[in-house]
């Protein structure tokens, strides 16, 4: 599957940045998310109602898709783990500070998860394929998985996006885990893909997940060779969390870990698939012929995602 | 390739289980009841979170009512299968509440105390209610949620079928669930389209919905399936289709652009004719702006061969993302024993389906193909088609 563009906006510069991949910065010295400037995508009156991960994936999905005509996009997936979580939060505060009485629905109306991939379809005036995966820290994955099959079923273009926003309120990753170190954040990471290769400098050429039992370790080594995969010499193994899975038999200087840049949050992946093509494609001090993510947020959850170039 | 349905479970405001599901629907008795705490109808499952925690040894620990109303229905669809090396296996879920029914309370208690360690007590995003299922039945495959509003039952559907037809799985689990929670009531409430009184799908004087929960899943399985597990099939998944209607957040087009989209496209899948469906299931939720759309659209794809339909949105509720999986299995249940369920609190039907909507259940209909319709805010439209054996 070949990825003919790709977009991101991140705790590190990675919006319209070819090359930000030689300037990665510790989340620790980072404050807040590089929002771009929105008003060159959707004009104030729409931003006032949009949520972030909507600002941001309409961002991502703009800059990627000039060269696109509408007819060309045939179908728009996302994954998100937490959806619309400002909205949801908003909606709730109204209930609870309202004492009863009919609310404003403005809230409620973008509080669905795929309001990300409904918005879209309206922006980008396309009526094909639209879905939204929501499986935790392989929502994103989902998602990619499905493009995938799409292009097998429907030769064309699909709009690929992982994103959540940050919302601590509700939802915090620090509890979830149960872990003051974890850096909570957010961002949004977005593709598009064709079965064709045209211009196209990466490709995926595979990707799956694996889920287990908890309780059972998983050596990564062991799991790759489940789908066949071996670890070459040459590979760069872009991980979420170096701490999780039994790391033994790999290299270390093979590993890299991406949390450490993007913060942490369920679709963090998407962050890593743009940061891994940037690798390729923009940084010439790295040297690789394939970088596999893997997605271990959870340990017995794991989203494996292999880009090479397109050659 | 022939994707065959092998078990299904459900449980809604008429019934747990698919026996007592189907007995409402043949005796026209609705699960919706007056709430006595706000007044409005709304289709609770008559089953408390403490019995299905005692039903299913989960003492200890909390979980949400998402979780405990699927493991309900997935356990029933499931029935006696279980993990086999050579099939490989997956649950596709959906659902647009997750954990927000109990974080909605807890988070209300934390507004009002200021204090207390309520996000330790918050269960987590949609995705989670799926893991511990899959942990209980030991599936490990492919575990995946959804979550489209109001179609995403449908669309777990498809997604299950698509994960088969293109080899990825050999059997799928695919449901869907959603409990009732104050958010969405209020939120209904809040667009005006909650019915004051008791929901009329297709009514001339329909003012919007009813609110349900409930929870329904469908095992399928290949042939290589089902020659390894000897399951006896029930009935066929043979179409689906979705589309984006791109138009509107909450709203359908007035021609329903995506409906006519997912109807023609499911016909296509099947490869069927307009004439060979003996039932459409609509979505028919009696809000003004769906009943005319889908009207619309049944008539544009249809035509003169429009079959009898009716929503059953008059005997559960609109219960969201269940949905589209609580009406797959009323499909089912339609085809196996082929009658046509009527479509409840109906005066004076609208002009547009007067001809075509079922009125009183029908026995001996001779059911082929049904289609079932479900639409999203959004904008996501989906319809599949089931088919006999």
């Amino acid at each position: 599957m070949y990825i003919r563009s790709s977009s991101c906006i991140s705790l590190q510069d990675s919006f319209n940045n070819p090359g930000f991949s030689s300037r990665l910065i510790d989340e620790e010295s980072i404050q807040y998310i590089a929002h771009p400037n929105y008003s060159e995508f959707v004009s104030i009156m729409e931003m006032r109602r949009m949520s972030e991960s909507v600002k941001m994936s309409i961002a991502c999905s703009k800059l990627i898709l000039q060269d696109l005509n509408d007819s060309d996009l045939d179908g728009i997936i996302i994954g998100t783990s937490m959806g619309s979580s400002i909205h949801t939060k908003k909606f709730l505060d109204n209930i609870i500070d309202s004492h009863g009485g009919i609310l404003s629905p403005t809230a409620f109306i973008s509080s669905t998860h795929n309001t990300i991939a409904g918005q879209l379809s309206i922006l980008l005036n396309c009526n094909g394929y639209n879905m939204t995966h929501t499986q935790s820290n392989l929502s994103f994955e989902y998602a990619l998985i499905d493009a995938i099959l799409m292009s097998k079923e429907s030769v064309g273009n699909y709009l690929l996006g992982g994103a959540d926003e940050s919302e601590n309120t509700l939802f915090n990753m620090k509890a979830r885990f149960n872990s003051e170190s974890i850096r909570s954040s957010s961002g949004a990471g977005f593709f598009v893909l064709s079965g064709r290769r045209e211009n196209a400098k990466v490709k995926v050429t595979n990707t799956f997940t694996f889920s287990h039992s908890i309780g059972k370790s998983a050596s990564l080594v062991d799991i790759l060779k489940l789908s066949y995969i071996t670890i070459n010499s040459t590979d760069l193994i872009l991980l979420a969390d170096s701490t999780n899975n039994d790391l033994v038999d790999i290299p270390s200087h093979q590993i890299q870990e991406y949390q450490k840049y993007s913060g942490t949050y369920f679709t963090n992946s998407a962050f890593a698939l743009h940061l891994a093509i940037d690798f390729l494609v923009n940084n010439p001090n790295v040297i690789t012929d394939r970088i596999i993510i893997v997605n271990n947020i959870i340990s017995t959850n794991i989203g494996v995602i292999i880009v090479e170039p397109a050659i | 390739m022939a994707i065959y349905i092998t078990g299904i479970g459900i449980v809604s405001a008429i019934g747990i289980g698919h026996v007592e599901n189907l007995s409402s629907l043949l005796q026209e008795r609705t699960g919706l009841l007056k709430s006595p705490v706000h007044g409005l109808f709304e289709g609770k499952v008559k089953l408390s979170d403490e019995e299905i925690i005692h039903q299913f040894n989960l003492e200890g620990n909390q979980y949400s009512r998402t979780t405990l109303l699927s493991l309900c229905a997935i356990t029933e669809a499931w029935s006696k299968n279980s993990a086999h090396c050579k099939i490989k296996s997956g649950i596709v879920n959906g659902t647009s509440v997750g954990g927000l029914d109990k974080m909605e309370l807890h988070y209300r208690e934390f507004k009002k105390h200021k204090e207390g360690n309520y996000l330790s007590k918050m269960i987590y995003d949609n995705g989670y209610s799926t893991s511990l299922i899959s942990e209980y039945l030991g599936i490990y495959d492919y575990v995946n949620t959804l979550s489209t509003a109001c179609s995403t039952g449908a669309n777990a559907i498809l997604l299950g079928a698509r994960l088969i037809e293109n080899k990825i799985l050999d059997r799928v689990l695919v449901g869907s669930c959603d409990p009732l929670t104050e958010f969405n009531r209020r939120g209904f409430e809040s667009l005006k389209i909650y019915d004051p009184a008791i929901c009329k799908p297709f009514d001339k004087q329909r003012m919007g919905l009813n609110l349900g929960e409930g929870s329904a899943f469908l095992l399928l399985e290949n042939e290589k399936s089902l020659n390894l597990t000897g399951n006896s099939p029930i009935a066929r998944i043979s179409g689906w289709h979705n589309a984006a209607d791109n138009y509107h957040q909450t709203a359908s087009s007035p021609e329903g652009t995506g409906s006519q989209l997912t109807m023609k496209g499911a016909l296509k899948k099947a490869r069927l004719q307009a004439n060979e469906i003996s039932y459409i299931n609509a979505h028919g939720t009696g809000t003004s702006n769906n009943d005319l759309s889908e009207s619309i659209a049944i008539d544009k794809v249809f035509k003169e061969h429009t079959p009898p339909l009716s929503s059953t949105k008059g005997f559960t509720g609109h219960t969201l993302a269940a949905a589209g999986c609580i009406e797959a299995v009323f499909c089912v249940l339609s085809i196996i024993h082929d009658v046509l369920f009527s479509n409840l609190n109906l005066n004076e039907p609208m002009n547009e389906v007067s001809q075509h909507v079922i009125q009183k259940t029908v026995y001996n209909a001779a059911v082929q193909h049904t289609m079932t319709n479900s639409f999203g805010f959004g904008g996501n439209c989906t319809s599949l088609i089931f088919s006999k054996l």
